[in-house]
């Protein structure tokens, strides 16, 4: 019986080194990029990334989908993160295009991109505000926190600055100060927590004031707490 | 055939390696880098240990690098870890990590002291992560008290410090 005319590798004996060439590197190919995916993907979740995002009132501002932004790169250039967002916030354009936009439309990006980070930050001091008023008051922290913040006032003894108001409730304390200027706040903010000498984080947002000068509005959590995770921050 | 497969198993090795590295955003700084704030602040420095405050008098700030790649809008999120030598039992030392925006404004800090002083080397708690700007900076800054005067007390300083984006 012969056998070898009916198995096709032994009816085309010169075409198997080459078949098998192709069908191995092919493999191996879909191997790297499978190996290179579920690297990037592993990256996603592992821990000590981010929180996936959970819903909030205070939503950020929806992301620009007009022009290409200058700040475009490689996956392998940036991590998997920054890429990843790079590809949602952007249309998919030819690397050339975005060097013969109009100056004109660059500004406006930006300036669009700063009214977004605007409305974020807003939106980050929006949240503190609501978990701020659902702290009930413990009168111990309070009491201690509020002698601490005047000490730590005192003791930096800062011209031009003055603490307008504090409200201090369980884990978080919510201060307004104002200053004849910017740099006087500003370094007033800088030098403001180590006077305090608490593990604390904080954020604030400075505005002009209408009656003149800027004020800070400024939410500081209590001496070893860390700041709760905000919607708004996570995306 | 042999050296083809070697040749793709590299590749791949390659690929995998070089998304690990670019995935892992985070730069470690030696604290010799550090500057005091300034002339008001002493300082001693040294390449290996970094800056410390040789005063038995009065307390240091120092200020220390950071260089933030420009990241795209809204995204980052960048935390710190810094090492200190606390010899100091005259108060903590306290570093503070500040987002700020591109025109120098704070965005948000995260402030670590060390919790029992005259320890010795330590790391000071973990920072919490910060947003920052997509075309803003961080910084870090410490301050330091003045040198204890009691005998085999040593120098209180920096040390080292990283920061992580994203």
């Amino acid at each position: 019986m012969p056998t070898t005319t009916s198995h096709p590798v032994n009816a085309a004996p010169q075409r198997t080194p080459r078949v098998g060439r192709v069908v191995l590197l092919a493999t191996i190919a879909v191997a790297a990029c499978s190996a290179y995916w579920w690297a990037q993907s592993s990256r996603e979740v592992s821990p000590g990334a981010y929180a996936p995002p959970a819903p909030s009132a205070a939503e950020p501002v929806e992301r620009r989908q007009s022009a290409p932004s200058p700040f475009a790169a490689s996956p392998l250039e940036k991590p998997e993160r920054v890429a990843h967002e790079i590809k949602k916030a952007e249309p998919r354009v030819r690397s050339d295009q975005s060097e013969i936009l109009p100056a004109m439309e660059q500004e406006i990006d930006a300036e669009q991109l700063e009214a977004e980070e605007r409305a974020r930050m807003q939106a980050v001091h929006f949240e503190l505000g609501s978990v701020l008023s659902q702290e009930a008051v413990d009168r111990d922290f309070r009491d201690r926190a509020q002698a601490d913040i005047d000490a730590a006032i005192s003791n930096l003894g800062s011209t031009g600055v003055r603490l307008m108001s504090t409200d201090c409730r369980t884990t978080l304390c919510r201060l307004e100060v104002w200053s004849t200027d910017i740099e006087a706040m500003s370094e007033f903010l800088d030098n403001f927590p180590a006077a305090l000498g608490w593990s604390t984080d904080m954020r604030m947002d400075t505005q002009e004031s209408a009656g003149g000068g800027v004020v800070t509005t400024l939410f500081m959590t209590g001496n070893g707490v860390a700041m709760p995770t905000l919607a708004a921050e996570q995306r | 055939m042999k050296m083809t497969l070697t040749g793709m198993g590299a590749l791949a090795s390659l690929l995998i390696g070089m998304s690990g590295d670019a995935l892992a955003d985070t730069n470690t700084y030696g604290a010799y880098q550090c500057e005091p704030l300034n002339l008001a602040h002493p300082f001693s420095r040294g390449v290996a240990f970094g800056i410390g405050n040789p005063s038995t008098t009065v307390a240091a700030t120092y200020i220390c690098p950071l260089v933030r790649d420009n990241l795209p809008a809204l995204l980052p999120l960048a935390s710190a870890a810094v090492v200190v030598q606390d010899f100091t039992t005259s108060g903590a030392i306290s570093c503070t990590f500040t987002s700020r925006s591109l025109t120098g404004g704070q965005l948000g800090t995260s402030t670590r002291v060390t919790s029992s002083p005259g320890v010795g080397v330590q790391t000071l708690p973990a920072f919490a992560a910060l947003p920052t700007s997509s075309t803003g900076f961080t910084t870090l800054h410490c301050t330091v008290p003045r040198r204890a005067t009691a005998v085999g007390q040593g120098t209180s300083r920096v040390i080292s410090y990283r920061a992580t984006e994203v």
